[in-house]
């Protein structure tokens, strides 16, 4: 993004929360990799500092590489919330993840978890499982928490082709997942494992109503190097893609197209009628549906897939810590301090 | 192939989980308290930093977490240790609580919590066994599953229900099998196979069998030739054994020889009425009816019909449901002299029903039991499966475990006796240097050049004088030594009676200790029934 780029956003924004009468923002960098342009990043939460009516929060995900303990300490002390992506073990993780010269990279993430977890035990990693890599989840899981991270966020790579072959062997894994969770829920470990804790959720807790979800496009939306506005930042492709933009930092938001792009979201969707795990699964991402299908009003086989074997083995699982009315399990998914209560004691 | 199209399909059957959904009652909310299981590290830290009232969040005591802070059906049946493998006294198995101890401690435990159970109570739809305590008033209670009321579902050999009658088929099959065996064993050495019944030669039908074994050719076309012998010497074999006993079962084995001669159905049929358990024979109405059958059976003409009503007589009577305390229960053997006298014996398997009516009126299949776990689980009754195979009727009294100054004392006076002149030293000494000498002497590294036979033979006398100084022999080495021991009759004396003591006072401890497990173990039985109804209550919204 270009300088000029920069300061058009960040004049778009402010009309916007003047427009919108808004007191709080997120701001999420985004890449590729956004501590290529770290300065820029610096320049953009220094402009935003001046802005004493606005409460603005950063967070950013990054594949490690570049970050150093100084930088660390510059994020750290300006605020930015990091997200680290580790797909696995090294095998898992340099399968998918190499440098612009094609070397493995997960010699440097090792070295950027140790930085990041000093300063903050509580980092969160994003773990992206890819149809070769599925049988190796139970391992890349474990790997991580062994380095030491506690809130694990896992998601399967949307765009990939996965066929029937991948989701049986998905399906060992998750099985074997579940010991693992089993296990260290028996020992009273605090941890997130996003596979399993949000299934759980979609039971302990109501379904997501729409108006709490991100809204494509109107609560939430991305900025693209060339200014450009999306919906999502899975949207933000090297090259436009006009039948999603809904706007222009210069020209802000076309509302029409907003709103086009809104309801479309948020049409029925004929082929989960009748389905009982409806109310439990993510359907309504259409960030999701649109990598996975290339459209927002359909829903993804793979979520489908993914959906019917994960949330059975995940409720057996429970099915085994509620029958021991295992004490953690019951704090975990009905206290609703718990989540602030376990964030305290991972950082002490 | 080509690749299969993934495709969003709506799903109408799914797993239908317990745990509790956000319409149920949020489990945090029951009555007892649910502390927030913190980690030790956490607690070591708040408690360092003074910051003990940081552990109050929510409104919850500190505690890390525990087994017994927890509010939750105690007793469902997947901890009742059931089905379960029999297994003989004596193998091993661990102590558990005695049935009437138990079942003590759990009316004990309902009448502490204000629930006064009566005993025995039958209810009127399900399960149909007696509850070993229910209260009406509070729908609740609890049935004790030990050997007295848990049928032969419960055991994990239990191979399914019998088929009703008594199957020829199966016993020529095994029969046959046996032969197979035998015969593998004759071709393989028949010179051994023959001096393997030496110690049986008195019979005559063994010196017979082996007899003819001997000209009998160790080869595989002589196979119909050793059947035939095997058979004779079965035949033989029960005849010794059933001969002149003088009753009624003899006529019977007599005329079923004189129907079917010297063949397989008759060394079946002899072997299986041979059987027949004279249990059964304990009332004179019992013995006259099981007479008069047979002696009908003698006369019937038709061979397919004595054979028929042979198998009947012989499984009638010696079945019981599979339950070994049915063959001495005298309502059960009364239920069958009934249907003996009611029915012609063809029919008798076919009107069997009071004797099941009876069988599962006294005794809980797994199956009922599933259904009170499962009408506990969902709260329709709440009747506790407790099963005397729960792992918590385990008395865990560590008997091999002696206390630290016990086993202090015993390592002091052990050190005592081994430091006194002249007692163990010298004699463990010289022992020693006689196992070297012998070690050396037959080294298995010098045999190599042997041969193998001679090798064995050297190695087998080094194993013989070496087994000379094994403690099991100690008797025989303590004589052998004497001369070297220097103990005066006055200091044995002394050590016998340390030791003395010191074993009475062990085995007292191991008593009390005992004693200490078992108390232990009902204390934690009563708390777990107590843990067990505050959550039925809190379910029935008490």
């Amino acid at each position: 993004m270009s300088h000029n780029t920069i300061d058009q956003s960040i004049s778009f924004l402010d009309n916007e929360l003047q427009r919108l009468d808004i007191s709080e923002l997120s701001i999420t960098f985004f890449g590729g990799e956004p501590l290529i342009e770290k300065d820029k990043i610096f320049y953009i939460i220094d402009a935003f500092e001046q802005r004493a009516d606005l409460t603005v929060s950063y967070r950013m995900s990054t594949n490690g590489t570049m970050l150093t303990a100084d930088l660390m300490q510059r994020l750290y002390s300006k605020g930015v919330f990091i997200s680290l992506s580790i797909d696995g073990h090294p095998d898992v993780h340099d399968a998918h993840r190499v440098d612009a010269g094609g070397k493995p990279t997960s010699h440097k993430v090792e070295q950027a978890s140790k930085i990041m977890l000093q300063y903050n035990p509580a980092t969160n990693v994003t773990c992206v499982i890819s149809p070769d890599t599925a049988s190796q989840l139970c391992e890349s899981v474990d790997y991580i928490y062994n380095l030491g991270f506690r809130y694990i966020t896992t998601t399967l790579d949307y765009s990939a082709d996965w066929g029937l072959e991948h989701f049986a062997m998905l399906k060992k894994s998750y099985q074997k997942l579940a010991k693992w969770y089993l296990q260290k829920m028996d020992r009273n470990e605090r941890f997130y494992l996003s596979f399993f804790d949000e299934r759980i959720r979609s039971r302990t807790h109501k379904p997501i109503s729409a108006h709490e979800r991100c809204l494509i496009g109107v609560k939430q939306f991305s900025i693209a190097p060339n200014g450009e506005l999306y919906p999502c930042i899975q949207f933000v492709k090297t090259h436009s893609l006009p039948e999603f933009m809904i706007g222009h930092v210069t020209e802000g938001f076309d509302e029409a197209c907003k709103t086009h792009l809104h309801q479309q979201s948020e049409k029925e969707k004929p082929e989960c009628a009748g389905c009982k795990l409806e109310s439990r699964c993510s359907k309504w991402c259409s960030c999701i549906n649109f990598m996975s299908t290339g459209r927002i009003d359909k829903a993804s086989p793979i979520v489908c897939y993914n959906e019917k074997i994960l949330i059975e083995i995940v409720d057996r699982t429970a099915d085994k810590l509620w029958k021991k009315r295992n004490n953690h399990f019951i704090h975990k998914h009905y206290n609703e301090d718990y989540q602030v209560i376990s964030h305290f004691e991972i950082t002490l | 192939m080509p690749k299969k199209i993934l495709k969003v399909k709506a799903v109408d059957s799914i797993y239908n989980p317990s745990y509790p959904s956000y319409e149920d009652k949020n489990p945090l909310l029951y009555p007892e308290t649910r502390p927030y299981p913190f980690s030790h590290r956490f607690i070591n830290w708040a408690a360092k930093g003074g910051l003990a009232s940081i552990l109050l969040i929510g409104g919850h005591s500190a505690s890390a977490q525990s087994d017994t802070d927890s509010l939750y059906n105690t007793f469902p049946l997947e901890n009742a240790g059931v089905p379960f493998v029999p297994a003989m006294f004596g193998t091993g198995n661990p102590e558990r609580l005695r049935s009437e101890d138990a079942k003590k401690i759990i009316l004990q435990a309902f009448r502490e919590s204000g629930i006064e159970l009566e005993k025995n109570v039958r209810l009127s739809d399900r399960p149909d066994v007696p509850l070993t305590g229910y209260s009406h008033k509070d729908n609740i209670g609890f049935v004790y599953m030990d050997y007295n009321n848990m049928d032969y579902s419960f055991k994990k050999t239990f191979l399914g229900k019998d088929e009703r009658g008594m199957d020829l088929k199966k016993a020529t099959k095994k029969w046959e099998e046996k032969i197979e065996r035998e015969f593998k064993r004759f071709l393989k050495d028949k010179l051994k196979y023959i001096s393997g019944m030496d110690g049986k030669m008195t019979y005559g039908s063994y010196l017979r069998f082996t007899q003819i074994l001997k000209i009998i050719s160790p080869e595989k076309k002589s196979k119909r030739k050793f059947r035939e012998a095997y058979l004779y010497f079965d035949l033989r074999k029960l005849e010794e054994n059933y001969k002149g006993r003088g009753d009624i079962r003899e006529e019977l084995i007599v005329n079923v020889e004189k129907r079917f001669g010297p063949s397989l159905k008759t060394f079946l049929l002899q072997e299986s009425i041979n059987r027949m358990s004279s249990n059964h024979d304990r009332s004179q109405e019992f013995k006259n009816t099981i007479e008069a059958e047979i002696q009908k059976l003698i006369e019937l003409k038709s061979d397919t019909q004595f054979v028929k009503n042979c198998k009947t007589l012989i499984y009638f009577l010696a079945y019981n449901h599979n339950e070994y305390h049915f063959r001495n229960n005298e309502k059960y053997q009364s239920l069958k002299l009934e249907v003996m006298c009611t029915y012609p014996v063809h029919k008798w398997l076919k009107n069997m029903d009071k004797l099941d009516a009876y069988h599962d009126h006294k005794y809980l299949s797994l199956e009922e039991a599933k259904r009170i776990d499962k009408d506990n689980k969902k709260g329709k009754k709440y009747i506790a499966p407790i099963s005397m195979r729960d792992n918590r009727m385990i008395v865990r009294s560590g008997y091999s475990i002696t206390p630290d100054e016990l086993k202090e004392e015993s390592q002091q006076l052990r050190k005592e006796i081994d430091e006194h002149p002249g007692l163990f030293s010298e004699v463990r000494y010289t022992r020693k240097k006689e196992m070297e000498i012998i070690k050396s002497k037959y080294e298995p590294g010098e045999l190599s050049p042997m041969t193998q036979e001679r090798k064995d033979s050297i190695l087998r006398q080094r194993k013989e004088k070496l087994n000379h100084y094994d403690s099991s022999s100690l008797g025989s080495i303590e004589e052998e030594y004497k001369a070297i021991q220097i103990l005066t009759e006055k200091e044995k004396d002394y050590y016998r009676i340390k030791f003395y003591d010191l074993q009475q006072r062990k085995n007292l401890w191991l008593e009390n200790n005992k004693e200490l497990a078992r108390m232990k173990t009902m204390r934690h039985l009563e708390d777990q029934v107590k843990i067990y109804i505050k959550w039925a209550k809190s379910q029935m919204g008490n």
